[in-house]
């Protein structure tokens, strides 16, 4: 048990906590280590619901700056943005919008 | 020449681009020519969407597939995490009827269907499976036979485990492992190998978080690394400015250099330290490099 005192591979957890393989998925590996060490885990839902606020803002989870267009730039990469149009209309159509604004 | 559309996601498109211009670079050797893909949005992220709202997950995520659909080109994925996304939702529509019915109903809304029609592969998977190791040996430069004397440790990263299971084994890996080789370089294995970078974490134990990558620092002194190898941004950010972070909270100096695995691979080949995008790097590479060169 002494490895579940620290944050193992997502994989190591699904493994040793005999959790189903399959679907092996990120979320079910992290929700279980964090029951497993009885985190309470409402930081963790906060974090995630900051990351779905900005990508349905921006369409991505990263901020956008002059300076990481210019070093695109200087590497001859396209410059062009993410979509948010598209984005904020599924949020609004699957009701992720409704649970982001509810848990504001 | 073959042609991929790709996926550099979020990270490596705003924050990490070297990691992009030197897998384009690298992969055009290889007669492999990426298409960037236009008006994509976040991957997005595994974990968050799917914990509030998997419908939204799997939608954003299909209208992605879909612009590579729509080009009629399987989809390369440069980041882990974008994998884990893009290669799970792919692999769900397809084999699941009434999910893909429901998705596409949203996608409807926008003027998009998806049609389940191509592949989706990290770009571990094409250097692997599709490049292959011995042609990736072929493209060695001679004076970087030298690169046996560099001792690099790898870090594989959670979210590629949904994937590889498909071409290596997922208890002990060594894809990644034969890329290194195949690059001439020396692989050293370390206890903490499988250790997950706690990136995700960063933002809810931030303490935790940074106990991890020291740990995983020490251990990589201990086997005398010259090098960590790793195939994911987040991971890349958690190594490498979070041993800056590390040193100052421990008073002391970790320096050993991070490479996205493209990176290590395009200086084996000859493309030089600028054209790998090295200049970027907030722990200095120098050394490694000199290394590879002499």
């Amino acid at each position: 048990m002494k490895k579940f005192n620290k944050i193992i591979s997502f994989y190591e957890i699904i493994w040793k906590a005999k959790l189903p393989p399959k679907p092996l998925n990120s979320l079910s590996a992290f929700s279980s280590f964090m029951s497993i060490r009885g985190d309470d885990i409402s930081a963790f839902i906060a974090h995630c619901r900051d990351l779905a606020l900005s990508i349905v803002k921006r369409g991505t989870t990263v901020a956008v700056t002059d300076t990481s267009l210019r070093r695109r730039e200087s590497l001859n990469l396209p410059t062009s943005k993410f979509n948010k149009v598209d984005i904020n209309k599924m949020a609004t159509i699957t009701g992720l919008s409704k649970i982001l604004e509810e848990s504001k | 020449m073959k042609e991929y559309a790709f996926f550099s996601g979020c990270l490596i498109y705003y924050r990490l681009p070297q990691f992009e211009s030197a897998t384009i670079k690298v992969l055009e050797r290889f007669k492999i020519k990426l298409k960037p893909l236009e008006d994509v949005s976040c991957c997005p992220e595994p974990l968050s969407m799917q914990v509030l709202n998997p419908k939204a997950w799997y939608t954003i995520a299909a209208r992605n597939i879909c612009l590579a659909e729509n080009k009629g080109l399987d989809l390369v994925t440069l980041c882990n995490g974008c994998n884990a996304t893009l290669f799970r939702v792919n692999e769900d529509l397809k084999t699941n009827d009434e999910l893909r019915m429901t998705i596409n109903r949203y996608l409807k809304k926008i003027g998009k269907k998806f049609e389940g029609t191509i592949t989706v592969k990290s770009i571990l998977r094409v250097l692997y499976e599709d490049v292959g190791l011995e042609e990736i040996k072929g493209h060695i430069k001679k004076n970087a036979q030298n690169a046996q004397n560099l001792k690099v440790a790898v870090h594989y990263g959670c979210h590629i485990f949904d994937e590889i299971k498909h071409y290596d084994n997922p208890k002990n890996p060594v894809s990644l492992k034969n890329l290194v080789k195949a690059a001439g370089a020396n692989v050293v294995s370390y206890s903490s190998e499988m250790l997950c970078c706690a990136a995700f974490a960063r933002y809810v134990n931030e303490e935790l978080s940074l106990q991890l990558v020291e740990e995983k620092l020490n251990d990589l002194i201990n086997v005398n690394a010259d090098c960590l190898v790793v195939l994911c941004p987040y991971c890349f950010l958690q190594y490498e400015l979070g041993q800056i972070s590390v040193s100052r909270k421990l008073n002391t100096r970790f320096q050993i250099p991070v490479l996205y695995y493209p990176q290590l691979l395009g200086l084996a080949m000859g493309f030089s330290a600028y054209d790998m995008g090295l200049q970027f790097h907030r722990v200095k590479t120098d050394e490694l490099v000199e290394i590879l060169r002499n």
